[in-house]
């Protein structure tokens, strides 16, 4: 930074946005191949990426062209579905495809990290479950020599044992019967002829790396059969750019004839682009002067109780914390709230309870917080005053707490005397954002994009009743350009989704009135009736019983949804179904949080969904789902069963602010009308959750930012 | 590829991860940043506890960052002192010695530190623990063994004594150094804070 804008920072003390300016440059890091995966520019090697990391990865040469995302689901572990196009597919050969789409999904492992002896070697399996387009198999050795330089070699099968073979040691390989994809070709790992390839990799300053590699990739159908480019060499160079520290950009020589482009981008959910969190710090904790002796009568009579509430009201207001409830006696006091902007829990009953200790009177020992969402109490906080003074700026403070908080359950009525906050119930509340939709991988067009506003309003009617809704009004676009006819011989409850986008305009998304209830300290309901989702309407019911300092839940939902029709305003199609789930859920101690859900699904089909997400605690959330059903693969279409990717990014970890929001995507391969389920907004377990023991537990430690 | 493709649909995947990488790792210089701030609703949230006007004030600056701005007294308790800035970022100093951040990122979430008698003392080993609030929320404790040593010895009442803490642990090497007057004061500091935010210097005298 230059010493004009130290000045200016001085001056303007905006301390928070300078220190936020500027971000530091990393080592020699793992790089990704073309394929997406770590490695050297067309061939794999055996390092890692760190630990939960993200890569997104788009290259290009000649013909082909990739997008792959990668996540390294546990440090050896790693998983990367991608996207390839093969341009001028019909030059020589008749096809009706001009580009050849194709989706492939990679597993890879390391088997041993590397040492000061030996290299890290890791075996890899390309397109598992794809068409075969993509299909090899690896084993690959990396070894750092030095401090910039890594060499690698290995050994490839499949596509990657095409060029120079050396024989084949398993036997030979089966010919693949691709049919409609989904399904792993055991048969043909490792098998068929072998080729080494080789390469190294050369930081030679801390921004530009060289590659140069030998591929054992013949491009066999692509440059022999189809003639799309020439492979003339098996020798690849590359010039590669660190350009931010999490882009990386190069520029490369293939096969003697092409000249390639690749961008890779590196998320680590540990590394924030911000450098954490800035903002004001929090309200000092004073120690009280020795307490007062103060009676209930005191209290209530004079209306204490409702300007106390006041008061923590506008305290709390500043970091986006609503009262929903307030009631007081002479020793504790408890203090129901609603946080509508801070991504960590803990953090905002750490904020609540300095508000708290900077109001209440002296008497007040106990302390009970009760975290409120959609009108549900979630769980009871109870904090001891004395220990928020002594430990205010105690070494492990957060630990030393968290041992002496109670974490409980508690009955959905309020206790008796309680003040509600002020101006909550009935109120109003409307938005209008502009939105941009997109549907990727048509093969007429891979990218329709169609921008407009939404409209959105909320009304809140009581505690716990809501009524809602959402209409969008589309200004340009082409999701209306697309013609293709779902050929599926079940309802086509999903795949008539380029007809909704076409005729929806405007189209009401959802107006639904929903009213969720607490039964009993453990149970939590969920009722919500109207337009649910943009292609059905319908009763939603929902019960989940889910114990405040239990790792597992287990829920029950039933829904009767009717069709909506294409123009999505008031009116239904023909078909209704009668769909829903038992549900059970699961938090692992190590961040992996499992679902499954049996029962039956919008077309009628019975099956069940098994998900498994990787939970970082600062919001992060990555994970896979399949859902298998009785409907038989050749009717459910390509693919054979339902799968897919799930990704969300609180932008509070991306711009260093807070916000709950996120970034959420749903990748599936391919959308079909098995396993499909209604989207029902307000969904229980990850509202419920959030305050539970195990989820404070993780993230108790910004309890005292 | 055997079977007719059908078209999927999803809000953006690839493209929006793209977008939205690009567009935080360019977000900390570009006014862009701002326009996406306000669209997602965040933004530096107005400040909670704010020093008074005429509370006593001293200078900071955050070494790597080439950042000197005034922190003002903002609240005492025992032998801490809670310093802020302008714009809400906190500072506690236990008889000057640095036991929390708040605001700054990657925060020096708490400190187990040594007593200015420590580092004036005959006996030149303590040991020292210091929590930082990791990437994921979690707390991230670490012990470092530390050894005192005195830079330059007071030549009068009016300057100071200067020593350096110079600490090892599994967190690497941290180097503290104090400047310490007649009183037992600690008059200037330079103390690391975290890998986040780099060294911080507090000086007193320099208004």
């Amino acid at each position: 930074m230059s010493s004009a804008l130290t000045k200016f920072c001085a001056t303007a003390t905006m301390v928070l946005s300078c220190i936020a300016a500027s971000a530091a440059m990393a080592e020699m890091k793992p790089t990704l191949s073309f394929a997406g995966v770590t490695g050297l520019i067309d061939m794999p090697s055996a390092e890692s990426q760190p630990d939960g990391s993200l890569a997104v990865t788009k290259s290009v040469f000649g013909p082909v062209g990739r997008t792959t995302l990668t996540f390294q689901i546990t440090p050896r572990l790693s998983g990367s579905f991608r996207y390839t196009s093969f341009r001028n597919w019909n030059d020589v050969i008749p096809s009706p495809l001009e580009t050849n789409l194709d989706r492939s999904f990679d597993l890879r492992y390391q088997l041993v990290e590397e040492t000061d002896f030996l290299p890290a070697v890791t075996v890899g399996i390309q397109d598992i479950i794809g068409t075969g387009l993509m299909a090899g198999e690896y084993i690959v050795a990396t070894k750092s020599v030095g401090k910039t330089v890594k060499v690698t070699a290995g050994l490839g099968w499949g596509r990657l044992g095409s060029y120079g073979s050396i024989g084949a040691p398993f036997g030979s390989r089966p010919v693949a019967d691709v049919g409609l994809g989904g399904r792993p070709r055991l048969g043909e790992w490792f098998k068929g002829d072998v080729a080494p390839f080789a390469g190294v990799e050369w930081q030679v300053t801390k921004r530009i790396g060289l590659k140069a590699e030998y591929s054992s990739d013949d491009y066999t159908t692509e440059a022999g059969v189809r003639q799309t480019f020439e492979r003339n060499s098996p020798f690849n160079y590359g010039i590669e750019y660190q350009a931010m520290d999490m882009l990386r950009v190069g520029v490369y020589s293939l096969y003697g004839s092409e000249i390639g482009f690749s961008a890779q981008i590196i998320l680590d959910p540990k590394r924030s682009p911000s450098t954490g969190q800035l903002g004001g710090g929090p309200l000092p904790i004073k120690n009280r002067p020795g307490s007062a002796g103060w009676t209930d009568d005191t209290v209530f009579q004079s209306g204490t109780a409702t300007k106390l509430r006041d008061k923590l009201q506008k305290l709390l207001a500043v970091d986006g914390i609503i009262v929903e409830a307030f009631a007081i006696t002479d020793q504790r006091a408890q203090l129901r709230i609603r946080n509508t902007r801070l991504s960590n829990g803990p953090q905002a009953l750490g904020r609540t309870s300095r508000a708290m200790a900077a109001v209440l009177p002296a008497s007040v020992e106990t302390f009970e917080i009760v975290p409120v969402a959609d009108g549900l109490p979630l769980s009871k906080v109870v904090l001891r005053r004395s220990d928020l003074e002594s430990l205010e700026f105690a070494p492990d403070q957060d630990a030393t707490l968290l041992a002496r908080t109670q974490i409980v359950s508690l009955p959905g009525n309020l206790p008796a005397g309680s003040v509600l906050g002020k101006g909550l119930y009935p109120k109003f509340d409307w938005g209008l954002t502009p939105y941009v939709k997109t549907a990727l991988f048509d093969p007429d067009n891979p990218i329709r994009v169609d921008a407009g506003l939404r409209a959105t309003a909320r009304y809140d009617i009581a505690p716990g009743w809501v009524l809602s809704g959402s209409m969008t009004k589309k200004f340009v676009g082409n999701l209306d350009q697309s013609t293709r006819v779902s050929t599926s011989p079940l309802q086509h409850v999903r795949s008539d989704s380029n007809i909704y986008d076409r005729e929806g305009d405007p189209a009401l998304e959802n107006l639904t009135l929903a009213y969720y209830s607490k039964p009993s300290p453990d149970l939590y309901g969920r009722v919500t009736v109207g337009y649910l989702e943009r292609m059905f309407g319908g009763v939603s019911a929902e019960l989940l019983w889910k114990q405040v300092d239990k790792p597992y839940a287990l829920g029950v939902e039933v829904n009767y949804v009717k069709q909506r029709d294409f123009n999505q305003l008031l009116g239904f199609q023909d078909y209704s179904v009668v769909t829903g789930h038992v549900s059970g859920y699961y938090a692992f101690a190590n961040g992996f949080q499992a679902q499954l859900d049996v029962g039956r699904y919008l077309a009628g089909d019975f099956g069940a969904t098994l998900s498994v997400d990787r939970e970082f605690s600062n919001g992060w959330k990555v994970g896979a789902f399949a859902t298998l059903t009785d409907v038989p693969f050749d009717d459910f279409g390509e693919g054979s069963f339902d799968k897919g990717i799930k990704i969300e990014i609180p932008f509070a970890w991306a711009l260093g602010k807070q916000t709950r929001k996120a970034y959420k995507t749903t990748i599936r391969p391919i959308v079909r009308d098995g396993g499909a389920r209604v989207d029902v907004d307000g969904r229980l377990y990850d509202t419920v959750r959030e305050y539970h023991a195990n989820d404070l537990d993780a993230k108790w430690g910004r309890f005292w930012k | 590829m055997g079977a007719v493709l059908e078209m999927m649909r999803s809000p953006g995947p690839f493209v929006g991860l793209i977008v939205v990488a690009v567009l935080l790792s360019a977000c900390s210089a570009v006014p862009l940043a701002k326009a996406a701030l306000s669209r997602v609703g965040g933004g530096v949230a107005p400040v909670v506890a704010k020093p008074a006007e005429n509370s006593k004030k001293i200078m900071m600056t955050l070494v790597s960052k080439k950042i000197k701005f005034p922190i003002q007294s903002l609240a005492t308790k025992g032998d801490v002192t809670l310093w802020a800035s302008a714009d809400g970022a906190q500072v506690a100093l236990r008889n000057g010695l640095l036991v929390s951040t708040r605001g700054f990122g990657m925060d020096l979430m708490s400190a187990d530190v040594p007593s200015v008698a420590d580092l004036t003392d005959v006996n030149p080993n303590h040991n020292r623990q210091n929590t930082y609030l990791d990437g994921l929320d979690a707390s991230d404790r670490r012990i470092y063994s530390c050894v005192v040593a005195p830079v330059a010895e007071r030549t009068g009442p009016d300057t100071a004594y200067q020593v350096l803490e110079t600490c090892d642990g599994a967190g690497g090497r941290i180097k503290n150094e104090y400047w310490i007057d007649s009183a037992n004061s600690v008059v200037k500091s330079k103390q690391w804070v975290s890998a986040g935010v780099g060294y911080a210097i507090f000086d007193t005298a320099d208004q």
